[in-house]
C-alpha cells in the first residue's frame, strides 16, 4: 500500500515542490495550508506521516501537533516538523508536544527522503 | 520543474509586497507585534523556499536579515528607524536577487556584501561567538584515533527511553539504519521486559548492543539517533580500526556474551590481538587501487548477506573477490553460486503452483474447521509466503547485467556518428524480474540509439552553441513504491514540440486545430508510423521505432514517458513493475464472480448503501470529506442481478489520484499467481490477468492504474 503523507505548509510553492518530489518517490501526498485545515484530515483517514511547518497563520504547527496527539488513532503516528537553523531551539518544545523528529530548512530532497525513511517504512 | 519555479517566483513577489506592507505598518507603530511576526514569517518562508528552488543568494541573504527580526521577536532588540530603512533596502536587494537563480553580478554583489555588513553590525552581540564555540565543541567530540576514510569498528549501546514509542518513533528503524551503514553484529537485551501483568503495551523495554564495522564517522552514527538522543541512553565507542567482524574469532567472542552485556574492554583487547596477529590489508590502499569500488563493498558485507543478494545474479558473471583482502585463515567459502536460468524458472513455476495449492488448502481448512488442521495450514502458509518471496528475490537480476551491451553500442555509435559521448550510470544495482529485463534490452537499445543519433548534437555544433564538447548520456534506475524507474537522460538538443505537432498533422495523427499539452505532443512520437529524422540514417529513424518501443514496454506492464526541453535535452522514463507473476491481492466479488485487486494499490475500503450510489451526482461520491470519482463494476461487467443493499467501495491510489471501485463484497486477502489471459481479452483493458483460486475457479485481476486512467479519459471527453 502506498504510504500517505499529510503535508502542511502555508507556502504554496513549498507544498508543490515537496508534493511533487514525494509523489515521485512513491508516496501519496495530501496537503493542507495551516493547522486548522490539516486537522480536518484527522477524522479517521489513514495518515502514515504528518509533515508540518511550524510557522503558519490561523493555527501553527505546535498547536496542530498537540491536537493530533490527543486523538487516539493518531497517538503514535510519526510527525516530522520543518524548522530553520535559527529556530532550532524550538525543537524541544515541538518534541514535548509529541513530534517524532524534524527537518532543517532549506533542505535538499534526498535529505528529506532520508529523514522520512527514519520514521516511516 | 519550471512550473514549480514560476509558482515560487509568483509567491515570492506576493510575500514581498506583504513584507513591504508590514514594514510600513511598523514604521507607524513600531510595537505592533503582529507585524513583526508577519515580517519574520515572510523572511522565514523566503529563506526556506529560496534555498529549495535554487535561489541560494536569496536564501543566504534572508538568513542574515531574519536574525534581526528573530531578536526583535524575542525582545532582545528594539525596532528603530535605522533597522526599518535597512530592511527596506534589503527588500530591494531581494527583488533584484529573485531575477535570476545564478550568482549575482558584481554590482549586486557589492550591495549584498555591504548590507550583510550592516545587518551584522546590528546583530553583532554574541551570536557569532556562540556559533564558533559550538563548532569547536563538535570538533572535539571526534575521536582522534579514528582511521579517516577507512573502516572502523564501533560499539553502540542504545537504551531507548521507555516512552519512546509514544511519539511515533520506531527504534527498529534506527537499528536498521545503523546496520545498513556496514557490517553489524546486533545483540538484543530483553532483561527489562516485566511480567505480563505489569507490561504496558506502548512502552519499550528492549535495548540494543551493536558492534558495527563501517566507514561512517562517529558523527554519522550519532546522526542516526538525532531524534532520540535527548531522552535515550546512547553510547558510541570506537573499539578498533579496521573491520574486526571479519575475524571469525571476534564474532565467536561476541556470541559468547549472548545472555550478558558485551564487555567492551575485552573485545577491544581481542581486536588489538587479532590485528597484530593477522594484519588486515590497509583499507585506504584498497580504495586507491581498486578500480571497481563494488568489489570492495563485497568484501565488507557479511557472507550471509551476499548469499541472498548475489545468488540471484544467474545471468551475471560472478564477482571476483580479491583473495588478498579476505582474512588469510578463514576457510574458502562460496559467496555466490551460478545456477542456470532454466532451474530458476522451474523453481518459480513450482512456487507458483505451490501458492495455488496453498489457497486450496486454506479453503479446505475453512470447510473442515479443525483447529489442529488450521494451525498446521497457517504455519505452512507462512512458509509458503517466505518461500515465494525468497524464490522471487532469486529471480531478480540487477540492471547492471544489461550494461555491457549498452556501453558497447554507445561506443560504436559514437565513433560511427563522430559524436563524443560520455556515458554515466546510476542505481544499476536496482533489480528487476528476469522476464522484464529480457524484454527491456531491445527497447533500451533503441532509446540509446535515438538519443545519440537524434538527441545529441555533433561536436562542432555543441562547441558553437557553447555546450560542453562531449555529449552526456545517463542511465538512471531507482525504486519508487512498487515500481522501478529507468531513465535515459541526454543533454542534447531536445525535441521541438512544434515540429512534432506539425509532423503529427501532416501524418494525419491529429488535426491542425487540436490543442495538445506538451505531454500529449511528445506521446505522438510513440504513435505507429512516426519518424521525424530529416535524413533517414542507418542508426534510427526508419519509421518503425518508438511505437515498437512503447509496445514492448506495455507488454511488460510498463509505461513510457517522454519529457524534453528544447536546447537542454531529453529524458525517457520507463516505469516498470517489480514483478509480474505473484502478488498479494484482495479478493472481492460481484454476484458470484470473484475479482482480484492488488493490495498495494488499495488505500481504504468503505461500505456504501446502494441508494447512495444510485443517487450519485456526476459519478462521484464524497468519502471522508473527499470527493472521489468511482467506477461501478456491476455496470462495467453488465451484471444484471439485484445489487446488495450495502456495497463496498475500494479506494485505490495512482500517482496523486484516488478513485473508488465499487463491488458487492470483500472476500479475503490472498497471494495470487497472475497468469496472462491472452489476446482475446485485450479490449478489456482494465484487466491485467487472471488467477486460479483455491476452489479451482478463475478470477480476473483488475488493473487499477488503467481503471483510473479510463475514468480520467472519460472525464476529458
Amino acid at each position: 500500500m502506498k504510504k500517505t503523507i499529510l503535508l502542511v505548509d502555508d507556502s504554496e510553492s513549498i507544498r508543490k515542490l515537496v508534493q511533487y518530489n514525494l509523489t515521485n518517490a512513491g508516496y501519496y501526498v495530501m496537503v493542507a495550508n495551516n493547522g486548522e485545515d490539516a486537522l480536518k484530515y484527522f477524522n479517521g483517514e489513514i495518515i502514515h506521516l504528518l509533515l508540518t511547518d511550524l510557522h503558519m497563520p490561523v493555527m501553527n504547527g505546535l498547536e496542530l501537533i498537540k491536537k493530533v496527539r490527543q486523538i487516539e488513532k493518531y497517538k503514535h503516528t510519526p510527525i516530522l516538523f520543518l524548522t530553520t537553523e535559527t529556530q532550532i531551539s524550538i525543537k524541544k518544545e515541538a518534541k514535548d508536544a509529541g513530534a517524532t523528529g524534524w527537518i532543517v530548512k532549506p533542505f535538499v530532497i534526498d535529505k528529506l527522503l532520508a529523514t522520512i525513511h527514519k520514521v516511516l517504512r | 520543474m519550471n512550473d514549480l519555479i514560476n509558482s515560487f517566483l509568483e509567491e515570492a513577489h506576493e510575500l514581498i509586497s506583504d513584507l513591504e506592507d508590514s514594514l510600513l505598518t511598523l514604521e507607524e507603530m513600531p510595537t505592533d507585534k503582529d507585524a513583526v511576526h508577519r515580517v519574520f514569517r515572510v523572511m522565514h518562508t523566503l529563506k526556506g523556499s529560496g534555498g529549495m528552488f535554487g535561489f541560494n543568494a536569496v536564501s543566504d541573504f534572508t538568513h542574515h536579515l531574519e536574525s534581526i527580526y528573530y531578536r526583535i521577536r524575542n525582545e532582545e532588540l528594539k525596532l528603530n528607524t535605522e533597522i526599518l530603512t535597512l530592511t527596506l533596502k534589503s527588500v530591494d536587494l531581494i527583488k533584484e536577487l529573485l531575477k535570476t537563480p545564478d550568482d549575482p553580478d558584481a554590482a549586486t554583489q557589492k550591495i549584498y556584501d555591504s548590507l550583510v555588513e550592516e545587518i551584522q553590525a546590528v546583530t553583532e552581540n554574541g551570536e557569532k561567538k556562540a556559533k564558533s564555540a559550538q563548532k569547536k565543541a563538535d570538533f572535539e567530540a571526534d575521536l582522534p584515533t579514528v582511521q579517516q576514510n577507512g573502516i572502523n569498528t564501533y560499539f553502540i549501546n542504545f537504551e531507548p527511553n521507555a516512552e519512546i514509542l509514544q511519539n511515533g518513533t520506531n527504534p527498529l528503524y534506527l537499528i536498521d539504519e545503523l546496520v545498513s551503514l556496514g557490517n553489524a553484529y546486533v545483540q538484543i537485551n530483553t532483561d527489562l521486559i516485566p511480567d505480563i501483568k505489569e507490561l504496558k503495551l506502548d512502552n519499550c523495554y528492549i535495548s540494543w548492543e551493536i558492534v558495527l564495522a563501517t566507514k561512517a564517522s562517529i558523527g554519522d552514527l550519532k546522526d542516526v539517533f538525532i531524534f532520540v538522543e535527548e531522552d535515550s541512553e546512547i553510547d558510541i565507542q570506537l573499539i578498533g580500526t579496521h573491520d574486526l567482524l571479519r575475524y571469525p574469532e571476534f564474532e565467536e567472542k561476541l556470541k559468547s556474551y549472548r545472555d550478558d552485556s558485551i564487555v567492551i574492554h575485552e573485545i577491544i583487547q581481542l581486536g588489538k590481538e587479532l590485528i597484530t596477529q593477522n594484519p588486515p590489508p590497509n583499507n585506504n590502499q584498497i580504495e586507491v587501487s581498486a578500480e571497481q569500488p563494488e568489489d570492495e563493498i563485497d568484501v565488507s558485507i557479511p557472507e550471509s548477506v551476499i548469499e541472498s543478494s548475489n545468488a540471484s545474479n544467474t545471468n551475471v558473471e560472478e564477482k571476483n573477490i580479491p583473495a588478498a583482502s579476505a582474512p588469510s585463515n578463514s576457510p574458502a567459502t562460496f559467496t555466490t553460486i551460478r545456477v542456470s536460468s532454466k532451474k530458476v524458472e522451474t523453481l518459480m513455476n513450482l512456487v507458483s503452483e505451490m501458492v495455488t495449492s496453498q489457497a486450496r488448502l486454506n479453503l479446505l481448512a475453512d470447510q473442515i474447521k479443525s483447529s489442529d488442521l488450521s494451525d498446521a495450514i497457517e504455519h505452512l502458509e507462512k512458509l509458503t509466503r517466505q518461500l515465494r518471496d525468497n524464490a522471487f528475490e532469486i529471480s531478480l537480476i540487477p540492471i547492471e547485467s544489461m550494461l555491457t551491451r549498452f556501453k558497447r553500442l554507445i561506443r560504436d555509435l559514437s565513433s560511427e556518428l563522430n559524436k563524443e559521448v560520455h556515458f554515466s550510470v546510476e542505481g544499476t544495482d536496482t533489480e528487476l524480474d528476469k522476464t522484464i529485463i529480457e524484454n527491456l534490452t531491445d527497447p533500451l537499445l533503441h532509446i540509446f540509439r535515438n538519443a545519440i543519433d537524434h538527441g545529441l548534437e555533433d561536436t562542432k555544433t555543441r562547441i558553437k552553441i557553447g555546450k560542453p564538447e562531449i555529449g552526456q548520456i545517463k542511465l538512471k534506475a531507482f525504486y519508487s513504491g512498487t515500481n522501478v524507474y529507468i531513465q535515459i537522460i541526454d543533454d542534447g538538443k531536445g525535441i521541438d514540440p512544434e515540429i512534432i505537432r506539425k509532423k503529427g498533422v501532416s501524418k494525419g495523427l491529429i488535426s491542425a486545430h487540436d490543442q495538445l499539452s506538451k505531454k500529449e505532443i511528445f506521446d505522438l512520437i510513440t504513435q505507429p508510423g512516426f519518424s521525424t529524422a530529416e535524413n533517414v540514417t542507418d542508426i534510427s529513424g526508419r519509421g518503425v521505432g518508438m511505437d515498437v518501443v512503447k509496445k514492448n514496454i506495455q507488454k511488460i506492464q510498463g509505461e513510457l514517458l517522454i519529457d524534453s526541453n528544447l536546447g537542454v535535452g531529453t529524458t525517457f522514463t520507463l516505469k516498470l513493475p517489480l514483478t509480474l507473476s505473484i502478488i498479494d491481492g484482495l479478493i472481492v466479488s460481484i454476484d458470484k464472480t470473484s475479482y482480484i485487486i492488488p493490495i498495494l494499490s488499495i488505500n481504504k475500503i468503505r461500505p456504501l448503501s446502494h441508494s447512495l450510489i444510485e443517487n450519485a451526482f456526476n459519478n462521484s461520491i464524497i468519502i471522508d470529506s473527499e470527493q472521489l470519482p468511482f467506477i461501478y463494476l456491476r455496470n462495467h461487467f453488465s451484471v444484471k442481478t439485484k445489487a446488495p443493499e450495502v456495497e463496498q467501495m475500494i479506494v485505490v491510489n495512482y500517482e496523486n489520484q484516488r478513485i473508488g471501485i465499487i463491488i458487492d463484497k470483500v472476500e479475503k486477502q490472498s497471494q495470487v499467481v497472475v497468469k496472462s489471459i491472452g489476446k482475446q481479452f485485450h479490449q478489456h483493458d482494465i484487466i491485467s490477468g487472471a488467477s486460479i483460486m483455491g476452489n479451482g475457479q478463475v478470477a480476473l485481476v483488475l488493473d487499477t492504474n488503467k481503471i483510473i486512467y479510463s475514468i480520467d479519459k472519460a472525464k476529458k471527453t
